[in-house]
């Protein structure tokens, strides 16, 4: 189990218990629902982040490990560095005008809900437009590569190293 | 020199991002986007604070002055949700965003485009709630807690409120789009060796705040949808005459309003426990200490939302009372812990750090009063007076004020390689903390006697005095702000150079230049402790040769 799952497990305990006092001592039905869904919802990010440590290949922890890491003791053993390839460090997006224009779009659509229909379906436009300029976008940017997914399409022979890089990653390089 | 070497892309210089105000219109770097939520914080600040300056100038004697009843309920409305939603918990957003990429040695955030639309959002919906001002009957005037019926379309009509709704669900998706990406940005992309309990504090702080976002603005998203439909379309879910229950939309408002104080409070938490250590040349005393108490606070903020449901007669007291009371315990832990960092330290008193221990007393003195307040019998007596607002203003204003200038001061060297003026920095701060306590000390006084909150005159003319010395102070805090704009006008043109690591700090902003370039590192540390830049400092020379 990871430090960020247990957390989140931690808090669902505390949403679950709560919530089962609380609804023996009230028998209030809102309040009870709220803290159950604070059970719920964290310890389903939690059960997540489980199983997305059990998919990796790294050893698996010892009951006890996971039993003092969920009390928040550290483990007998603490942990080494995370695995996590170095694109994940250096990769940035280019700038974009589009969460701009969804934000606006999204705005005055629901601004459309006090002034009339009208605004709505011109906020709404907006918002569809500028979601599927974002979309193509970030398409451009997988298919074509960072630095040239501003321009058009580069011609086959002028591959940028990005995309080289993508489609033929080396598979000598440590993911560490 | 280990450090871990970083695939920096190197952008040709043609692609160089634009300057100006195309720059940060297109921007996705998680840097400009906090300097935008900063700024626009600020503003919201400034324009709550100018409407607050007006509607103590009425209180400043009994009778109707400057302006009449309804508009003074507007402008106290404004001025709540403004302070509390669109500045409080939004400029710990804006430095969450610049400072916690820069802490866990990430190039940028989870979801950089996401990160823009977040802000976006947020702007414009700050705009159509401000927009309120411009229509017929002007913006709502329900409190900013907006309970029906005071909020609904039979007692308060006009699209004021409407805008008001609208607005703050604006925001509420921003804050919940941000705090997805801020959450998964913690937990995903820490640089190598950078362990959870390796993260710096203030980290710790943005992503329990963030958590809080996450689980607790679903709540407020979901009662001002009902109560737009109940206004606009007919429905009755607050309405009891056709079924509703105005109590619903307390339980609803409460649920996100009780953790919003920690959505506020807990990144401040992580800034004072950034520059407690930092100016008293000590590690912090019971780093995992720290961290629990910012855990147990977040989740026990989830289950005493009714205390301020108390006087409805609907909900159950002894449950509420207790886990309110039992908030004291980690507040407690927190400030032994900084005491105990300060212990024998070899402290400076420089600005930031002045600015930290007064926040650690204003908080005091808001948390001791919050825990009289959570008890049933005294929360009858001074529900809905003075007495309340003394307590919330000292841990939501002082607080989180005095947290947030400690941290102004302490990063504007990174965010723009100069220093703030500290000679100006000692006239702001006590000026600051002198009109702050003038103005909401007597307020505790005006409570204890009786005086309800809400009121544009009032009939007892003794609380005329405590009122205008309460006016009085509200204006010397003006003065401190002022002074404040006044030495970053002037240290971001003429301030003393910073270099990178003016304090000596601890975590892994110190590291990289100042400003950060665009991809944040050009190589980091390996990360041995929860203080890399201070493990980096200091490392005995054979310890470096070996590496």
């Amino acid at each position: 189990m990871t430090d960020e799952a247990a957390m989140m497990l931690r808090v669902s305990l505390f949403g679950f218990v709560t919530g089962i006092v609380y609804w023996f001592v009230s028998y209030e039905p809102l309040g009870t629902v709220a803290l159950l869904l604070l059970g719920a919802g964290p310890g389903f990010a939690g059960l997540v982040l489980v199983q997305e440590r059990r998919k990796q290949a790294d050893p698996a922890e010892s009951r006890g490990d996971t039993l003092r890491r969920f009390a928040g003791i550290p483990p007998l053993d603490p942990p080494g560095p995370r695995d996590k390839r170095d694109d994940d460090l250096g990769v940035l997006p280019l700038p974009s005008i589009w969460p701009f224009a969804t934000s606006l779009g999204l705005a005055i659509m629901l601004t459309g809900l006090i002034y009339g229909l009208w605004l709505l379906v011109l906020g709404g436009g907006i918002a569809a437009y500028a979601t599927w300029g974002w979309l193509a976008a970030i398409n451009r940017e997988n298919r074509y590569g960072r630095i040239q997914a501003e321009d058009d399409p580069p011609p086959e022979d002028q591959v940028t190293p990005a995309a080289e890089a993508r489609a033929d990653p080396d598979p000598d390089r440590a993911d560490g | 020199m280990a450090t871990t070497e970083l695939p920096v892309p190197a952008l040709p210089e043609a692609h160089e991002e634009p300057a100006g105000l195309v720059d940060y219109l297109i921007t996705v770097d998680h840097k400009k986007i906090g300097i935008l939520y900063i700024f626009t914080a600020f503003a919201v600040f400034l324009l709550g604070g100018v409407l607050a300056l007006l509607f103590r100038l009425e209180l400043a004697q009994p009778g109707l002055q400057v302006m009449g009843q309804n508009t003074y309920n507007q402008l106290f409305t404004i001025h709540g949700t403004i302070m509390v939603l669109l500045f409080a918990a939004q400029v710990s957003t804006g430095l969450g965003n610049y400072l916690m990429p820069l802490q866990i040695g990430a190039a940028d955030v989870a979801f950089p485009r996401l990160n823009a639309m977040s802000y976006w959002l947020y702007l414009f919906g700050t705009l159509v709630l401000l927009s309120s001002f411009f229509v017929a009957g002007g913006p709502a005037a329900s409190g900013w807690t907006a309970y029906p019926p005071l909020s609904d379309a039979k007692y308060l009509q006009g699209t004021g409120m409407d805008l008001w709704i609208i607005g703050l669900a604006l925001a509420g998706i921003a804050g919940i789009i941000g705090a997805v990406n801020l959450v998964t940005t913690i937990f995903r992309m820490r640089v190598p060796g950078m362990t959870m309990f390796r993260m710096p504090l203030f980290t710790w702080g943005i992503l329990v705040n963030q958590l809080l976002i996450l689980f607790a603005f679903p709540a407020i998203t979901a009662a001002l949808a009902m109560l737009f439909v109940d206004r606009n379309f007919g429905a009755a879910f607050f309405d009891p005459a056709r079924g509703g229950s105005p109590v619903l939309y307390q339980h609803l408002f409460w649920f996100f309003g009780h953790p919003e104080v920690y959505i506020v409070i807990l990144p401040m938490f992580g800034i004072v426990s950034e520059v407690i250590p930092v100016f008293s040349r000590k590690p912090i005393f019971g780093y995992r200490a720290l961290v629990f108490a910012f855990f147990g606070i977040a989740a026990l903020s989830f289950g005493v939302w009714a205390h301020h449901m108390f006087t409805t007669d609907a909900v159950y007291l002894p449950f509420f009372a207790v886990l309110t009371m039992l908030i004291a315990v980690p507040t407690g832990i927190k400030i032994f812990n900084w005491i105990g960092t300060m212990w024998r330290g070899s402290i400076s008193f420089t600005t930031p750090m002045l600015m930290a221990i007064a926040f650690i007393f204003v908080f005091l003195v808001g948390g001791i009063t919050g825990v009289f307040l959570a008890s049933p019998p005294i929360d009858f007596q001074t529900n809905d007076t003075y007495y309340v607002v003394a307590h919330f203003h000292y841990v939501m204003v002082g607080a989180l004020l005095f947290a947030m200038f400690a941290g102004f001061y302490f990063w504007f060297p990174k965010f723009t390689g100069r220093l703030l003026s500290d000679r100006l920095g000692k006239w702001h701060f006590w000026i600051l903390f002198i009109g702050f306590n003038v103005t909401f000390f007597v307020q505790f006084n005006l409570g204890l006697e009786g005086m309800p909150r809400r009121i544009a005159d009032y009939p007892i003319r003794s609380w005329g005095t405590y009122n205008y010395i309460s006016t009085v102070g509200s204006f010397l805090m003006a003065v401190g702000v002022l002074v404040f704009i006044w030495n970053f006008i002037v240290s971001i043109r003429r301030g003393q150079p910073a270099g990178d690591d003016p304090w000596e700090g601890n975590s892994l902003e110190w590291v990289t230049s100042s400003p950060p370039p665009h991809h944040n590192f050009h190589e980091i540390p390996e990360i041995h402790s929860e203080r890399p830049a201070f493990d980096l400092r200091h490392r005995s020379p054979s310890e470096a040769d070996a590496r």
